[in-house]
């Protein structure tokens, strides 16, 4: 984005000139702008609580205080052993400052940081995509890339698709373009979700399915494919772990060696499963029962596919009722995706349809994918090649004194490091792992930390964790526990009104910022950008960059030789760019001079362009990784857990029963920024008026009528489950009980079992906007619940009691 | 002879409201929750959105509504004190000299297309007439993420414009009494075109935003 300046105000915006964007924005560009950086309730000065914590009762004070306040709390820490007990909680690393500098300066200090917003968000996803497809492979397939100029059918499920879609893996604008393109060339688009979402029609089809059942629908697709030989063998042979041999005990069967086994139809022996890339004579043995000789005596075993189709079978004899609505409709589209594959993509949407059986529920997305063999392949999903390994930036010795001796670093979320040693991190390195390493945070610890006393203070910024984590009741109760709470961002947030202080943080465009993006453009190319985000204009009032107020706290406790030195406009990113190797051919001061930095490549078809990084070397129908670390391991706290089930399975959630009960269920707009649109007047003014409003309630039509509902009735949800005893996966009931008023809106577009909300339409603190005190927090109603091994706790779903109340 | 159109394809449209938001931010109009202070919202482009239909099949429909730019329009007929000026390029327009806000027009356009503003005169989508002038393309169409607007001039044989209205592809929106506009749309498969003009759901929510409008100030012409 490239801003025009006139006196030291933005007087106007482009996008920059890029395949794809070629000079233009999307609306939140300019809402940025128009709601954000000249917000009329925008924060220009360092604020004091004076009330209650929750009041939302402040008064201005220095940024001398706020120093002080949090060194002085910082040092008793430091000096009774524990800096762990101050803690970072950061969010969007595009809304932050300098995200490596605040892990740096974490390090340095010793005090926690967390990238709690993460987990809530996609945390679970990525689990999977690196328990089944290798960390190699993750990132692009966890955004849905895909190859859409020579796709056929794609379909796109709890998606408000095309609007929030990530399928170039790129901002709104260059994705509109792919879309609109794939079309024009051919390709359908469907939509399945309970909710036809706002930009929803703008696909060729809508599937409505019933809250939680898309496992049902998938494992329909899969044995549909199997039974009428529509799947693709070759790809299945050759880079995927279907042939793999699983013993009677359900698992993995290994030769002398360890290795991992399939059965060679040449031989008609057992045969190490061979390298990706490789068939050999091997079989994928469906409908075959197999004997290996093992150590205790002969083991009888079936393939991985076999037991998949099986797993299928037995889940649409038990459960296929719970799609009879679309049941013929599903079977024919898998029909199409058969004769049509590998140029389609089932892409399960990157956030949204969060049930407590998502992680599995996923899996079998990935596993019907890989039935059709579109994986880098020409109209499947596509894997982005080319991106630089930019580093973190911190500064080693001798430009600072050396701070890492006797510390152990591991990787944390976009590319960071994290303590091992940390919250979020030792679970997932213990033997055997509780969580899997690619988790992005472990909010619910963090609670649980609070509410034993070991931590004591936070410093959040760029994230709103008072109601953008499930449960936000006991949420609540834990950060009112806290001895200090300070609070950074540019707008009032329901965390504001919990603060001892507020800090006004510079924003995006007054601070500086190296990103790195890869994406697919129209023009049929890989596109990677490097850009900056540098000040184009001081930052307003007396505001300033996070990193500012870090380093001040930090000299404050003596630990200046740290930072004394330390460039952060210009210097810090160069480190990066020299660890990329760009340097001094990319300098940031060029960046910021002459625009981003841009290369582009043809497309290139090649699974195998990096190793596939799971167990087996293959994309894993079977995970050897969830049998041996979790399902199989006697040792694992999920042992046994269908959750961590090596084959996909769909596992039955929570239901409503009564005629005035409903799921919950929420989703994004298309002009969605996280929960920061409400706090946007350029984003809510049109949200708030127009013919879908943002605030309300929406509900089936029909059953509205049944309970004798009107259109605009205020109604109360109560919130009746899940229950720890209907899903183990609920850790915390608080918010069982927990009621929450709005007003509904009849709607025909949504599944008659569904209640729907927008994320974040309600919202509380006394400081926003007038109109945003409407709406359903509906986090208020989720109980917080934790999917085992891949850690997801955003859900999105929850059991609720409906009944009308008076105005 | 030059002759401007404006025609939104319903098609390409995803319904990301980045016109909405690049219009007010062109035109400087503010944007506010409504409150005593404002009572009603600014705005030239606005939205109507409506569903049809019954579970599970049912259709979304999401236009753009802007002023028309009407070939003959009421509004002209009703204000009274001449401001609201017609050019010979189709492109309609409120001149804030002569207009008294007395809202009569913001009444009287069958599209709900007019507003007061701030100012307190009326005001409503004059085509980016500044940036048309001086041969660039209206804000909407520049910045659209989805190349859903197309600006032209139908008598430009070559241009898209011309192609899509005068193959029936882009339609006018011709509510009764309106016999022409200069706005058209490519219709998608969710808005049974033909039937709008008496279709409830519509004409709903075109009306919407209508519910709440300013007091007529002063008299009526004649």
């Amino acid at each position: 984005m490239r801003v025009k300046v006139r006196d030291g105000r933005v007087v106007d915006v482009r996008g920059e000139e890029l395949p794809g964007w070629d000079g233009r924005l999307c609306g939140k560009a300019f809402a940025g702008i128009l709601g954000r950086v000249y917000a009329p309730d925008r924060i220009l000065q360092p604020l004091k609580r004076i009330g209650e914590r929750g009041e939302g009762r402040f008064i201005p004070c220095t940024w001398d205080e706020v120093i002080e306040a949090v060194a002085e709390r910082l040092k008793r820490y430091i000096q009774e052993g524990h800096p762990e007990s101050f803690e970072i909680w950061w969010g969007c690393p595009r809304q932050q400052d300098n995200m490596y500098f605040i892990h740096y300066w974490s390090a340095v200090m010793g005090t926690g940081i967390s990238y709690i917003h993460g987990q809530v968000c996609f945390g679970d996803h990525l689990v999977e995509k690196v328990v089944t497809f290798g960390g190699n492979h993750a990132s692009s397939l966890v955004v849905g890339v895909a190859d859409l100029l020579r796709t056929r059918i794609a379909v796109i499920a709890g998606q408000n698709f095309p609007g929030t879609t990530l399928f170039a893996s790129s901002c709104a604008v260059p994705t509109y373009a792919l879309v609109n393109e794939a079309r024009r060339r051919g390709c359908r688009f469907i939509v399945v979700d309970p909710k036809l979402s706002d930009t929803s029609p703008w696909c060729d089809e809508w599937i409505p399915i019933r809250p939680g059942c898309d496992a049902v629908m998938v494992m329909l697709m899969i044995k549909t494919l199997i039974d009428e030989a529509l799947i693709d063998e070759d790809f299945l042979l050759r880079y995927t772990n279907a042939p793999q041999l699983i013993g009677e005990d359900g698992k993995a069967v290994r030769d002398g060696e360890g290795r991992y086994l399939a059965w060679d139809e040449e031989s008609s022996a057992p045969t190490p499963l061979p390298p990706a890339g490789e068939r050999g004579g091997i079989t994928l043995g469906l409908g075959r029962i197999f004997e290996v000789e093992g150590v205790n005596g002969p083991v009888r075993c079936k393939t991985a596919l076999q037991l998949l189709y099986e797993e299928a079978e037995r889940t649409v004899r038990e459960h296929g009722w719970r799609i009879a609505e679309i049941r013929e409709r599903v079977i024919q589209l898998a029909l199409e995706l058969g004769a049509n594959r590998p140029s389609v993509v089932v892409y399960p949407g990157f956030t949204s349809g969060r049930y407590s059986n998502w992680f599995q529920t996923l899996r079998a997305y990935s596993a019907l994918n890989l039935l059709l063999g579109n994986i880098d392949r020409p109209g499947g999903f596509y894997i982005l090649k080319h991106a630089y390994n930019l580093g973190v930036g911190w500064p080693r010795p001798p430009e600072v004194p050396d701070y890492l001796e006797g510390r152990e670093f591991v990787p944390g979320p976009w590319g960071n490091l994290m303590d091992k040693r940390s919250i979020d991190k030792a679970p997932c390195y213990k033997t055997p792992r509780d969580f899997h390493p690619s988790t992005q945070a472990l909010p619910w610890l963090h609670f649980k930390a609070i509410e034993e006393g070991k931590i004591r203070a936070i410093l959040s910024t760029a994230e709103n964790s008072a109601v953008t984590q499930p449960d936000s009741k006991w949420v609540w109760e834990c950060l009112k526990k806290l001895d200090l709470i300070v609070v950074g961002d540019q707008l009032p947030k329901e965390f504001i009104d919990l603060a001892d202080y507020v800090i006004p943080e510079a924003s995006y465009i007054e601070r500086f910022h190296l990103y790195q993006r890869s994406y697919l453009g129209v023009d049929d190319r890989e596109h990677l950008i490097i850009y900056m985000r540098s000040a184009a204009i001081p930052p307003q009032g007396d505001s300033k960059p996070l990193s500012w107020f870090l380093i001040k706290v930090a000299e404050r406790l003596g630990m200046n030789r740290f930072f004394k030195n330390l460039d952060l406009e210009y210097e810090w990113w160069d480190r990066m760019l020299k660890e990329a190797g760009l340097y001094p051919r990319v300098t940031s001061r060029k960046l910021i001079e002459e625009g981003p930095y841009h290369e582009s490549h043809p497309l290139e078809y090649n699974v195998l362009f990096k190793p596939i990084g799971t167990r087996s070397g293959r994309f894993e129908i079977y995970s050897n990784e969830l049998s041996e670390e979790c399902y199989h391991n006697p040792k694992s706290r999920w042992f046994g857990n269908p959750h961590v089930y090596p084959i996909p399975r769909y596992i039955p959630i929570a239901e409503p029963r009564g005629r005035d009960e409903f799921y919950l269920i929420g989703g994004k707009a298309v002009w969605h920024q996280k929960s920061a649109t409400q706090h946007n007047r350029a984003l809510m003014e049109d949200a708030i008026e127009a013919g879908c409003p943002y605030t309300a309630i929406y509900i089936n039509a029909e059953r509205a009528g049944k309970l004798g509902l009107r259109d605009g009735d205020l109604v109360e949800l109560e919130c009746i489950g899940p229950r720890s005893e209907d899903d183990p996966c609920v850790i915390d009931e608080r918010a069982i009980g927990v009621r929450e008023r709005g007003r509904i809106r009849l709607t025909e577009a949504l599944h008659p079992d569904a209640l729907w909300i927008y994320f974040a339409a309600g919202h509380r603190s006394r400081l926003m906007l007038k109109k945003a005190g409407e709406g359903v927090v509906m986090n208020m109603l989720i109980p917080y619940s934790v999917s085992p091994y891949a850690g997801g706790c955003g859900k999105n779903y929850s059991i609720v009691k409906l009944r009308r109340v008076e105005d | 002879m030059t002759r401007y159109a404006l025609i939104f394809n319903l098609n390409r449209c995803v319904r990301c409201r980045t016109c909405y938001i690049a219009c007010k931010w062109e035109h400087g109009i503010p944007f506010h929750p409504r409150d005593e202070a404002h009572p009603r919202e600014y705005y030239r482009l606005r939205y109507a959105s409506w569903e049809w239909g019954s579970y599970p099949d049912v259709r979304r429909a999401h236009i753009p509504i802007i002023c028309m730019h009407c070939d003959d329009p009421i509004c002209i007929d009703f204000c009274p004190t001449q401001a609201i000026v017609k050019r010979g390029d189709g492109i309609v327009y409120v001149d804030k000299e002569r207009c008294n806000g007395c809202g009569v027009c913001v009444h009287v356009c069958p599209y709900g297309a007019l507003y007061i503003g701030p100012d307190g005169k009326a005001d409503g989508c004059d085509l980016c007439v500044d940036r048309v002038d001086s041969g660039l393309e209206p804000r909407c169409v520049e910045e659209c993420p989805a190349r859903a607007i197309i600006f032209g001039d139908l008598d430009d044989e070559e241009g898209q414009a011309h192609r899509l209205v005068s193959s029936g592809e882009a339609r006018p929106l011709l509510l009764d009494g309106v016999k022409g506009t200069s706005v058209y749309y490519v219709p998608s498969r969710n808005e049974r075109w033909d039937e709008l003009p008496r279709d409830m759901n519509f004409l709903k929510a075109l009306g919407e935003r209508k519910r709440d409008l300013p007091p007529i100030k002063g008299l009526i012409r004649g």
